[in-house]
């Protein structure tokens, strides 16, 4: 035996990998490391049906250096065993992709329906190998001779050594066999995982894909951890008796001369309907735009990078991109739809030019090919923002331009994450579904880190407990894991040829869509053409405004016109940003005034610096010192000055990172951006170490300091999570720009274009208009005689002056040029829809007087009136919200007597009116509460208002207070939490933002705090608050010591019964069943408040769960 | 019929003096019985003698006592089978699972000639035998058992099971399960537990049962 070892080789063509959902369980990262450890000769990877893994595996491959090749298991519902097949060549794996598309797009999602006529059809070039079934005697599958016939040449028979009680007499049988047939006989593994390790957690998947626990799901396991990778002397021992099987794979794999690498550039040809070449069309292009961009003649700098850039695409060949994308942009412009390109190639002077980006070259210096760079040779990138409510024009116009054939979705895959790993395991392991949601309800959205002893010990469990250890354990490997494909937000791919002969299509859950099987990652790594067609509110608020500004202001501005403005940037610098784009969280808001923005380029920096990547580096702080002249600006060594000078010596975009890479740790341009990837994709599969050695060892002989190299590494982890690139950052600060400025001078027209872009942004429309009120801005109510279906402008009497302006805000008297009120509209009353707006308006006339007028003229249904009287919608024709409704109730549905035709003939005025009844006024605070409920805000008084007495009594002060208390001081607040954050660089600590009638506060609450305090945290939505308050250069926050939930508190402001939908409409902490333990601390609060308040006593419990309904749950942001 | 076996058991431990006035049957489950007609020549159909007899032993017995095999969902071979009383396994239910255990056992099935891959009976416990064999998985070439030395003349395996981890922990050694006939023709089913080098570095032998 021993004289075949020496020089065996062996190819491993059978790999399932995770990609075969739920079957494997192996990365195909992990399968490539281990193969390439094990020395194969080869690897080629064979998902169910699809090819979806196989980027990855290639990519992987390419960085271990083991030969790979594509390949695909075909498992069919016609009774046809599996048959595994490998493309030879190009033309032999287009007609694979067009095979597995058909099969997809005959099958509902996910499924695959696949006869062997198909393969009859497709199967030119492609190498076979059946897979016969296990049982014997071995039964001559019927495929065999039509596939020998009709492939002759190309067909083989598959053994596998399984370990099972029958593998001699298989073999023996298989090789009969396939001598009689004269087919060649091929060793495969069969593998399902890189190492036996991994058996555990494919009997976990197993147990998951069928539904069944794992003490039930008995012999539908695998009897033994032996389908893991094998290096060839194993296989050549297994296979004794037969090594020409082994010697046959590797045979076989020399036939597969084809590489994914051969599908790139796949541009398409005349995007723009020029018959000159692209290159040509595009210099022309690119000065048409200079001289309509620079009237007066361009800057030397900018016609200098034209000249510089138009010489890369040229060499790079990427013109039919820059035109593909120009085209998208045309079109959206002709149609008014507003738009800006972002990303490596977007803020190029050609790109100004050709309109992609409103970014003038000339005033901000960034550099081509720091973005596109000739050594890394990866695609060029743009993502197009459109206006969110107008995509869908967008992605048709490609569509229909391109046709179904050309064009499609790129894919996500959808992973396990903590949550959903716990569920499902914990199914297999017979947890219940309480202590599953014990265990999860106490983690933090949908986070992917990993489960640990401290989630059992949180939710009451024992974290010793060996069963449950095995769960955490199982739980944490399966995240990660990919789950199914889903439709990318917006990724398009363009292709020249027919887009299913280069990748497989399948059916997307929403009608009408097509995804291919690859998401943004792989298709960037073969450099296939991908445009990222997305969705931006704030762009629609940004158009409404415009449209606005030259309704009622006679101004017409665009993206670019708007002049640099000191004001705006004070206004920036107060941190007066509520609702404008990007620095309107939480954690933004807190960073302005230490920034202190006072260019272009600072927002930048502001908007790129609050990210992952700054914060695990532990940039911002240095950053900030060198700012406000605290320390001075240096640079680690001489040769790095270039890269970090523009933000005084301190790194913080990516590309400065991957730059740091390349200067100082002496990567090749080419590594750095595979360490990027490496910190997306293979965080798994262990390779980071290296990157890790390299570059801190790298900069450290480099003769830079260890701790700085540390420093850069954390950031490249960071950039990981959650890459965010002064490219993007460019054209983001363009729109947070252009937000300020119309907020700064036109705040009623930054309100009312902003309601009308719902949903959008990190507030609700309680807190805009709140906003808006306190910059002096009137807003009027809904009113059946006044409002349209979306809220407007209305001019107000040049007399009565501007409504006061909040003191906060006094700064901007002179600044503000608005003069006009803004009237919401009929989209602000829950439930009451588009159509029945239009039916309301075209039929107002000159408008109603009654509500039975209003019934009978608009033809509304009686459910509509109502809800048009539940927002208090009456009041114009002196109906407060309780006559109203007294009124609709007197409309007669059935009879309807009014409605005969004769009646009708009659016309208004002419029919008997009802005498009118009086009846006392509803309080104010139920006015309030009811305002909350059909329009999710009041602009009557804030419910907190109501209860102040109170408050004052338990030593609470307003929000308003704040400012002139001193640092350090101990304080008490309350009010609604508006905002929960807990961003995953925060260690834990949560964020709130509370607000009452004076205004907001913001809250930090420590990780012993949380713990402690965790159900007031999550789940109350009126808090109180105890702490010690913290003020540094103007931003203040309370420091909670201890929580309140006073929720019950505002139960008193009215009688309501029944539960009333939630308020908030993004909540991402889903609240678990309520825990014994947390119900009996409700009521005793209870029972603690009704000893307090003796007024209170009738108040029942129902009451309570009212209140909860009504009031905004808070929104939870990472 | 089925009662006399009961009443005639009662004189044994009942003193009834001057014999019993009065005896009362509570029917505390009732299931109603299916009758089916018989031949002409009166002879008991089929199944009917094996149901009476379990009725009969039961009665006499307990019903608890008279058990029936039952396959389980393992790959464990002394776990893939287990005792139910007869009465409350189905027989429907167990010859279903008994269907699925040929089935999905990879063997034979149709015309060929069955392979017999586990001997009917197992011992109670695998007997350690001290066994000479190829590593890493190779069969035994030779092993003493009972005292006695045999020579393997020809085996087939390994078929390899490995621990229930979700039961025995993750720590637990997988078998190698060898047929071998020894040069008198005698037939035996061992294993190997522990996978060398993998697992252990030096697995044991055991003897799991024999061929009749």
């Amino acid at each position: 035996m021993s004289e075949h070892i020496s020089g065996a080789d062996y190819v491993e063509l059978a790999v399932t990998t995770n990609f075969s959902f739920l079957r494997g369980a192996s990365h195909p990262e992990e399968m490539v490391v281990e193969a390439a450890r094990l020395g194969l000769a080869g690897l080629s990877v064979t998902d169910r049906n699809s090819l979806a893994g196989v980027v990855r595996a290639h990519m992987a491959a390419k960085e271990a250096g083991l030969a790979f090749a594509p390949g695909c298991r075909l498992v069919f519902a016609d009774g046809t065993p599996d048959i595994l097949v490998w493309p030879q060549d190009r033309d032999a794996y287009g007609r694979l992709c067009e095979l597995l598309t058909i099969g997809k797009r005959r099958a509902p999602k996910g499924e695959c329906h696949l006869a062997l006529d198909d393969l009859l059809a497709h199967g030119d070039g492609l190498i076979m190998a059946i897979v016969p079934p296990m049982a014997l005697p071995l039964c001559t599958p019927d495929c065999l001779q039509v596939l020998a016939t009709r492939f002759a040449g190309n067909v083989y028979l598959a053994a596998a050594w399984r370990y099972d009680a029958f593998d001699q007499r298989r073999l023996v049988s298989l090789a009969r066999l396939a001598r009689h047939n004269h087919l060649p006989l091929l060793a495969i593994g069969d593998v399902l995982y890189h190492g036996p390790q991994r058996r555990f957690l494919q009997d976990v998947v197993t147990c998951i894909r069928e539904h069944l626990t794992i003490r039930s799901a008995g012999r539908q396991l695998e009897p033994n951890a032996e389908r893991h990778l094998r290096n060839a002397v194993q296989m050549q021992r297994l296979f004794r008796d037969h090594e020409h099987a082994i010697a046959e794979s590797v045979k076989l794999f020399r036939r597969l001369c084809f590489s994914l690498d051969e599908l790139k550039y796949q541009y398409p040809e005349e995007p723009t309907g020029s018959k000159a070449p692209p290159q040509e069309t595009l210099t022309r292009l690119t000065h048409e735009g200079l001289r309509r961009r620079y009237p007066d003649g361009p800057p030397q700098k900018v016609i200098a990078s034209i000249h510089h850039e138009l010489g890369l695409i040229r060499k790079l060949d990427y013109a039919p991109y820059f035109l593909t994308v120009y085209d998208i942009v045309r079109f959206a412009r002709a149609k008014g739809i507003l738009c800006q390109g972002r990303g490596s190639a977007a803020n190029s002077a050609v790109c100004y030019c050709l309109g992609v980006t409103e970014v003038d070259p000339g005033k901000v210096d960034l550099l081509f090919e720091r973005f596109i760079s000739e050594e890394r040779n990866e695609p060029p990138d743009i993502d197009v923002d459109f206006e969110h409510e107008r995509r869908e024009e967008v992605i048709q116009y490609i569509y229909a331009k391109y046709g179904r054939e050309r064009a499609g979705l790129a894919a996500t895959v959808i992973t396990y994450r903590g949550r959903s790993a716990l569920r499902e395991v914990g199914k297999v392991f017979e947890l219940s579904d309480d202590v599953i949601s014990a265990i999860s309800g106490t983690r933090w959205g949908h986070s992917s880190s990993g489960l640990d002893e401290e989630d059992a010990r949180r939710a009451g469990l024992d974290p010793h407990d060996r069963h449950l250890m095995q769960i955490l354990d199982m739980a944490t490997q399966i995240i990660g894991f990919p789950r199914h494909l889903s439709q990318h937000v917006g990724g398009f791919i363009i292709t020249r040829d027919r887009l299913s002969s280069v990748v497989p299509i399948e059916n997307a859950a929403m009608d009408d869509r097509t995804i291919v099987e690859w998401d943004k990652d792989d298709l960037e790594s073969l450099g296939i053409l991908k445009i990222d067609i997305l969705a931006l509110g704030m762009l629609s608020c940004i158009r409404k405004a415009f449209e606005f500004l030259d309704r009622h202001y006679d101004r017409r501005e665009s993206l670019s016109s708007l002049p640099d403005d000191a004001d705006v940037y004070d206004m920036i610098c107060r941190a007066d940003t509520i609702g404008v784009f990007q620095i309107e969280s939480r954690a933004q808001m807190s960073m302005l005034p230490r920034l202190k923005p006072r260019c272009y380029y600072d927002l930048v920096i502001e908007v790129a610096i609050v990210r992952p990547g700054p914060i695990q580096g532990d940039m911002v702080h240095p950053y900030l010192r060198r700012r406000q002249g605290k320390e001075p600006v240096s640079y680690p060594k001489e040769e790095l000055k270039h890269v970090l000078a523009k933000t005084l010596g301190v790194p913080l975009f990516q590309e400065q990172a991957m730059n740091i890479a390349i200067v100082a740790a002496n990567f090749e341009p080419g590594e750095a951006d595979k360490l990027r990837r490496a910190m997306a994709t293979f965080r798994r599969v262990g390779t980071i170490h290296s990157f890790r050695m390299k570059m801190v060892e790298g900069m450290v002989a480099n003769g830079y300091e260890r701790d700085f190299a540390e420093h850069c590494f954390g950031q490249i982890e960071g950039f990981g999570e959650y890459g965010f690139p002064e490219s993007h950052a460019a054209s983001f600060a363009l729109l947070v720009y252009v937000s300020c400025w119309l907020k700064c001078h036109y705040p009623d027209v930054f309100c009312a274009a902003i309601l009308n872009s719902q949903p959008m942004g990190f507030y609700a429309p309680a807190q805009l208009v709140r906003d808006a009120r306190e910059h002096g801005v009137e807003v009027r109510p809904v009113d059946i005689n006044q409002s349209d279906w979306l809220s407007a402008l209305e001019t107000r009497d040049a007399q009565a002056g501007r409504p006061a302006i909040a003191s906060r805000h006094g700064s901007m008297e002179k600044i503000m040029k608005n003069t006009h009120a803004v009237r919401l509209g009929l989209h602000r009353i829950k439930g009451f829809g588009k159509d029945n707006a239009e039916q309301l308006t075209r039929h107002r006339g000159a408008g109603y007087d009654s509500v039975r007028d209003l019934w009978m003229r608009s033809g509304l249904s009686r459910r509509a009136v109502e809800l048009l009287a539940d927002a208090d919608a009456f009041s114009s024709i002196g109906l407060a919200r309780r006559d109203a409704l007294w009124a609709v109730r007197a409309l007669d549905p059935l009879g309807a007597a009014e409605r005969l035709p004769l009646f009708a003939l009659a016309g208004p005025g002419a029919l008997q009116r009802e005498a009118e009844v009086s009846l006392p006024p509803m309080p104010l605070g139920e006015q309030v509460i009811n305002d909350y409920r059909s329009l999710s805000f009041s602009l009557k008084a804030h419910p907190v208002s109501f209860v102040r007495q109170q408050l004052k009594q338990a030593g609470y002060r307003q929000n308003a207070d704040l400012q002139d208390v001193r640092s350090g001081r101990f304080v008490s607040v309350a009010g609604l939490v508006l905002v929960r954050q807990r961003p995953g660089t925060a260690k834990g600590v949560v964020f709130e933002t509370i607000e009452d009638e004076s205004g907001v506060a913001n809250v930090i609450v420590w990780p012993k705090i949380f713990e402690r305090y965790r159900t007031i945290v999550l789940g109350s939505r009126f808090v109180g608050i105890r702490g010690t308050l913290q003020s540094q250069e103007g931003v203040i926050h309370v420091i909670a010591r201890q929580l309140e939930d006073l929720t019950p508190l505002l139960t008193r402001l009215s009688d309501i019964d029944g539960p009333i939908d939630g308020f908030a409409r993004a909540d991402e902490v889903r609240r678990g069943s309520i825990d014994p333990k947390r119900k009996k601390e409700r009521e005793s609060r209870l029972q603690h408040l009704i000893e307090q308040a003796p007024q209170t006593r009738q108040m029942g419990s129902k009451l309570i769960a009212a209140a909860r309904g009504i009031l905004p749950k808070g929104r939870n942001f990472h | 019929m089925l009662f006399r076996e009961r009443i005639a058991g009662f004189h044994d431990d009942l003193e009834a003096g001057f014999g019993f006035d009065l005896v009362r049957l509570n029917v505390l489950e009732s299931e109603a019985r299916q009758s089916e007609q018989g031949d002409l020549t009166g002879g008991s159909m089929r199944g009917e003698g094996f149901s009476n007899l379990v009725d009969k032993l039961g009665a006499r017995l307990g019903t608890d006592r008279v058990q029936r095999f039952v396959a389980a969902g393992t790959h464990i071979p002394e776990r893939s089978f287990g005792l139910l009383p007869e009465a409350s396994c189905g027989q429907k239910d167990a010859g279903a699972q008994a269907v699925l255990w040929r089935q999905d056992n990879h063997g034979h099935e149709g015309d060929g000639p069955a392979v017999l891959t586990r001997p009917v009976i197992l011992f109670e416990r695998p007997e350690q035998v001290e066994a000479i064999a190829e590593v890493p998985d190779g069969p035994p070439v030779r092993f003493r058992w009972r005292r006695p030395l045999y020579r393997i003349e020809r085996s087939e395996g390994p078929e390899r099971i490995a621990c229930e981890w979700w039961r025995d922990g993750r720590g637990g050694y997988s078998r190698d399960y060898f047929r071998v006939e020894d040069d008198q023709g005698y037939r035996f089913w061992m294993f190997r537990l522990g996978l060398f080098e993998r697992e252990t570095g030096n697995p044991k032998w055991f003897m799991h049962g024999v061929f009749a």
